[in-house]
């Protein structure tokens, strides 16, 4: 096990220089970060000096080598935008993302669960038509189109929940129902197939002629044998919402998280912020894929490690 | 054959369907059998003769698109079918009534310790203690020949080959004591020398717990060495079913002389291997009459209706016109399916 987790943060420490790096030459050599920042009617001597206060002006090498100094120690200057440490922002917004990915994500885990295995039992039945039928609209429908189409029913017809920002719980629903949508679509179709699946195996044959309830059947026998998969969506699931579906939903809501954050750092030209947020999300992501292979080990011993 | 007291289990004239997309399929067309207390019985018969499907309805695992569409099972003289015998099926289910299957590299659950598989069979049961649950399962494990039981059972089932894991589904069997088990070609997939050890286990097990065993095999040697009685199934039904000594030594049906010739025998060398000729009936349309008249060779024009089963013995039934002819002179008592 020790084994097994020193070869993954060996691995993880590989791909956060390579995404370092890139972030790097993206930041730097694709494009003028001096340029991005400042207004075009600057003059050369602000350039310049704006160029020697952020330390643009030194050889390309020992550039990089500051840049990783300062991602190893999560220090990443000055947000151009709000004038203080981009990693404040960061810390600040961080926890509001969170929690629309608890509620959207973590609700369309829980609730796939359970509409998969209810569709499962009966294959070709009522309830699975039903909630094929469902996920398969919701996997069609493109978040922004649904929530807009949200905020134009709830908010603007019915008057029931605010239209956007962030406040109580009610400002919550509509940002995590948009989210949640096509996951709970993706994760709803895997559990009902891979259930349907397990359902057809000998084992649970042997668990019937031993006269165990059908709850301990579908619970108790299947349910850990689908976890792996299932469990390999829900990170999937939680990265791509950590690290894309949430810029769109969070733009749409004017949720104040890290999504809209980094779409605000991106219009309003700022490299240090928008650098420091998807570096600290890559680490993020690092972290927890390290243990969700933790968690499978522990779920099916018989996953070869290293 | 007809006591005071019913049979364990009694089949009265099951039919099970299949409705598939080319249509109603009959996997049992009119089975009827009885096993009694103690009692070994062999049911044989080639592939797709219907043998596991009467498994799967006695303990109740026909699933749609499978159906049983008529006819009746009896546990101690009680149904266990529709929704009247569902209390008592589940009743039984696992505890009186238990079943081994063919391939025990897939029967049990890949994630579960070997240990919780026997242990959630005795707490559901018999409701004891989770202590008291891995004692016995300790016990169990011990009584099928596993050696250092208490390190065993919090192993998975990949720590264990074929032969091992099918003496676990035999302890998982036998756990709640039984009185009858169903044994679906338990040694069909293991090894020669294994399936003779699981065979022994089976016996002793039967014979120390006095319990009844449906024992369903292609294997006449095996039958011939376990089985008190034998019911040879072909096309769905069943075409003879008598104790095991007349079944070998004086055949009646003409499918079971063919099955017994067809026995590969270690002192015919040199010799090609006898086959009865043609194939199966399709399922879909078998021939109204007996299944077997196409291939049989002392079909008669009579043989286009359905022959009843007729008494050729004390304890014996064979499903042919043409039984009397050969090994009964005397009119024999006829029964209506």
């Amino acid at each position: 096990m020790t084994k097994f987790l020193l070869h993954r943060l060996w691995q993880g420490f590989i791909v956060v220089i390579v995404v370092t790096t890139v972030v790097f030459v993206i930041t730097r050599l694709v494009g003028n970060p001096v340029d991005m920042a400042l207004p075009l009617s600057a003059t050369d001597a602000q350039r310049a000096e704006f160029a020697r206060q952020t330390g643009l002006d030194r050889p390309i090498f020992e550039q990089f080598v500051t840049f990783v100094g300062e991602a190893v120690s999560l220090q990443f200057g000055d947000s151009l935008w709000q004038r203080r440490p981009a990693m404040a922002i960061f810390w600040e917004v961080l926890p509001n993302t969170l929690i629309l990915l608890l509620a959207g994500i973590g609700g369309a885990i829980v609730a796939s669960l359970f509409l998969g295995i209810f569709a499962a039992v009966r294959p070709g039945g009522l309830l699975d038509r039903a909630v094929t039928t469902v996920a398969l609209v919701g996997l069609s429908l493109p978040q922004f189109w649904v929530g807009l189409m949200l905020i134009m029913f709830f908010a603007v017809i019915m008057k029931v929940l605010p239209t956007s920002g962030m406040g109580g719980p009610a400002y919550l629903v509509m940002p995590a129902l948009t989210l949640a949508l096509p996951s709970l679509a993706r994760l709803t179709m895997l559990v009902r197939s891979s259930m349907i699946d397990e359902l057809n195996k000998q084992y649970v044959k042997t668990a019937r002629v031993k006269g165990m309830s059908q709850s301990s059947i579908l619970f108790r026998h299947a349910l850990r044998n689908i976890l792996v998969p299932f469990l390999t969506l829900c990170g999937w699931e939680l990265t791509y919402g950590l690290a894309g579906f949430t810029v769109v939903v969070e733009s749409v809501f004017a949720w104040p998280g890290l999504g809209y954050t980094a779409m605000q750092a991106i219009q309003r030209n700022d490299p240090f912020l928008l650098q420091a947020i998807v570096i600290c999300i890559s680490f993020i992501i690092v972290i927890f894929n390290i243990g969700l292979d933790v968690l499978f080990k522990l779920i099916d011993p018989r996953i070869k490690i290293g | 054959m007809i006591g005071s007291t019913p049979p364990l289990l009694e089949l009265r004239n099951v039919c099970v369907n299949f409705d598939t997309m080319a249509g109603t399929a009959q996997g049992l067309r009119g089975v009827s059998l009885t096993i009694d207390r103690g009692e070994t019985l062999g049911l044989v018969g080639e592939s797709g003769s219907g043998k596991s499907v009467t498994a799967q309805a006695i303990m109740g695992l026909i699933e749609a698109p499978g159906r049983i569409a008529s006819g009746d099972i009896l546990w101690d003289g009680r149904s266990i079918l529709g929704p009247k015998g569902k209390a008592l099926a589940q009743s039984i289910r696992g505890k009186k009534l238990s079943m081994v299957f063919q391939n025990p590299m897939t029967s049990l659950n890949p994630l579960m310790t070997i240990g919780a598989q026997i242990q959630e069979v005795l707490t559901r049961h018999l409701g004891v203690s989770r202590r008291q649950a891995r004692e016995r399962a300790i016990e169990l494990i011990d009584m099928v020949g596993i050696g250092m039981p208490e390190q065993r059972l919090d192993q998975l089932p990949h720590e264990f080959s074929g032969g091992m894991r099918q003496r676990v589904m035999i302890a998982i069997a036998i756990a709640c004591e039984p009185e009858l088990l169903v044994a679906d070609e338990p040694t069909t997939a293991l090894d020669v020398t294994v399936q003779a050890q699981i065979l022994d286990l089976l016996e002793e097990i039967q014979r120390r717990m006095n319990l009844a065993v449906m024992l369903i095999t292609h294997d006449l040697g095996v039958v011939a060495e376990t089985c008190h009685r034998v019911a040879v199934m072909y096309g769905g039904q069943i075409m003879e079913d008598a104790p095991v000594q007349d079944i070998f030594n004086k055949p009646c049906h003409p499918y079971t002389r063919g099955l017994i010739r067809a026995t590969p025998r270690v002192d015919q060398v040199n010799e090609r291997l006898w086959s009865i000729e043609g194939m199966p009936p399709n399922l879909l349309a078998p021939p109204p009459g007996c299944p077997f008249m196409p291939r049989c060779p002392s079909a008669l024009a009579l043989c286009e209706t359905r022959p009843p089963s007729i008494q050729t013995g004390a304890a014996s039934i064979a499903a042919c016109w043409n039984t009397q002819t050969t090994y009964h002179s005397e009119p024999s008592h006829v029964r209506t399916p």
